[in-house]
């Protein structure tokens, strides 16, 4: 009987709060919809990991050896030795996002970059707390607001805190309606939420739209050439969606691969989330500074629009600038509520998807600056 | 500690420094290009 019982009796209590952490993430996934797609899969295979002596991993059994475990193996052929999930995915992610909105409005480029503000300040407050250099540069590519760049990040760089890093990354992109709100008002008057922007768009052509992802790669690709990866796949799923004949491969890199990916993705990560890795000083610590990026990121974003107000005639409202963020469609979806709650016939809508998709491009951009700076001083 | 602080402020101007130049480099290559398309299509439909 004793071996029906040796499970339960090894558990460990850091092994009970993960299970509880699992819980709470498919909790939060189907009771409050925040990200289920990513959040669903990790809570779960944060179960599977730590049950005792769990066959997900690669155990060494008496009088047979070393098997092998399908999310360990997961994990070291799909993060650890390629990055490929992460980096399939944004294919997927290309082939959604349409840059109408963007290139119609070209000046909203610049909030995608202003908005990526809160990675470098939270990379100076993770050293001042004591994370080593590639480990605080992980931490900080959560304020990318971008899962997959957070993931291939924080592989790259060899940091431990990976599962903390996806989780504070999946959950802050899913609370950005919370966390946004709050750090616009904290730096705009109502005056300036005010501020009415015409949307008179310049027409984008069709030869336009299939020239940019590929623009977009060489100036990527030469000016930060460690970007290349994260920027070329995301632009090569927006040239399948832009280039009108493959749209059998532009549907299926939005709809299958996407989904695929997205569910290997979530419970591949969950290997990081082990007990003795996970249950730390240091989660708490990572969960608090992602809430920092964010909120920088916002702040920045909001600054700079304020700052370009200096030079126009034409105002622009400050809010766009918080939705200069990756985090797709949230944060574009955020200001216009607010747009709408201070004057209903305010309409910020489209000039915050242009900044939002803005974000997109300058998330991976910042995920290659990041790996380039860092990995010249490790 | 104060060294490694310095360090990352150095790599703050230098990342959003490098993420600016790159966003502003693409802004003006999608802006000429449309400028020098709306000016093509202009000349076109005044020969025609």
């Amino acid at each position: 009987m004793e071996f029906l019982l040796s499970g339960i009796t090894s558990i460990t209590i850091p092994q009970l709060i993960m299970y509880v952490v699992g819980i709470v993430l498919i909790y939060l996934a189907i009771a409050k919809g925040y990200e289920p797609s990513l959040l669903l899969p990790m809570g779960f295979g944060a179960i599977l990991v730590n049950l005792p002596s769990s066959g997900v991993l690669n155990q060494s059994l008496t009088g047979i050896g070393e098997t092998q475990g399908i999310i360990e193996w997961l994990f070291h052929v799909g993060i650890e030795a390629s990055e490929a999930l992460p980096i399939l995915l944004f294919i997927g992610i290309g082939a959604m996002i349409d840059f109408g909105p963007l290139l119609s409005n070209p000046i909203m480029f610049l909030f995608g970059a202003a908005a990526q503000f809160g990675i470098f300040f939270t990379l100076s407050v993770a050293t001042l707390l004591g994370f080593n250099l590639a480990d605080s540069a992980s931490i900080a590519i959560i304020g990318a607001a971008d899962g997959p760049t957070s993931i291939l990040v924080s592989q790259i760089l060899n940091s431990k805190y990976i599962g903390a890093i996806a989780v504070a990354a999946y959950s802050y992109m899913a609370l950005v309606p919370l966390v946004q709100p709050v750090a616009i008002k904290l730096v705009t008057t109502k005056k300036e939420r005010l501020i009415r922007m015409p949307y008179n768009p310049i027409s984008v052509s069709k030869r336009i739209r299939i020239m940019f992802p590929i623009l977009v790669t060489f100036i990527a690709g030469l000016v930060a050439p460690m970007s290349v990866a994260l920027v070329g796949f995301l632009m090569f799923g927006n040239l399948l969606r832009e280039c009108g004949v493959l749209n059998s491969l532009s549907e299926a890199a939005q709809s299958t691969l996407a989904n695929l990916i997205t569910l290997l993705l979530g419970i591949t990560i969950s290997f990081s989330m082990k007990s003795d890795e996970f249950v730390t000083w240091e989660t708490i610590l990572i969960m608090g500074l992602g809430l920092v990026a964010f909120i920088f990121d916002t702040i920045g974003g909001v600054l700079f629009a304020k700052f370009i107000n200096l030079f126009r005639k034409n105002k622009i409202n400050p809010m766009i600038g918080a939705a200069g963020i990756s985090a797709f469609p949230m944060s574009a979806r955020v200001v216009q509520k607010m747009a709408i709650k201070e004057d209903p016939t305010n309409h910020l809508l489209m000039h915050a998807i242009g900044a939002n998709v803005s974000g997109q491009i300058a998330s991976v951009v910042a995920g290659g600056i990041i790996i380039g700076l860092i990995s010249n001083l490790l | 500690m104060l060294e490694k602080f310095l360090l990352t402020l150095d790599i703050m101007w230098k990342g959003m420094f490098g993420i600016f130049a790159v966003i502003i480099l693409i802004t003006f290559i999608v802006m000429f290009i449309q400028w020098l398309e709306k000016t093509l299509i202009n000349k076109s439909n005044k020969t025609e």
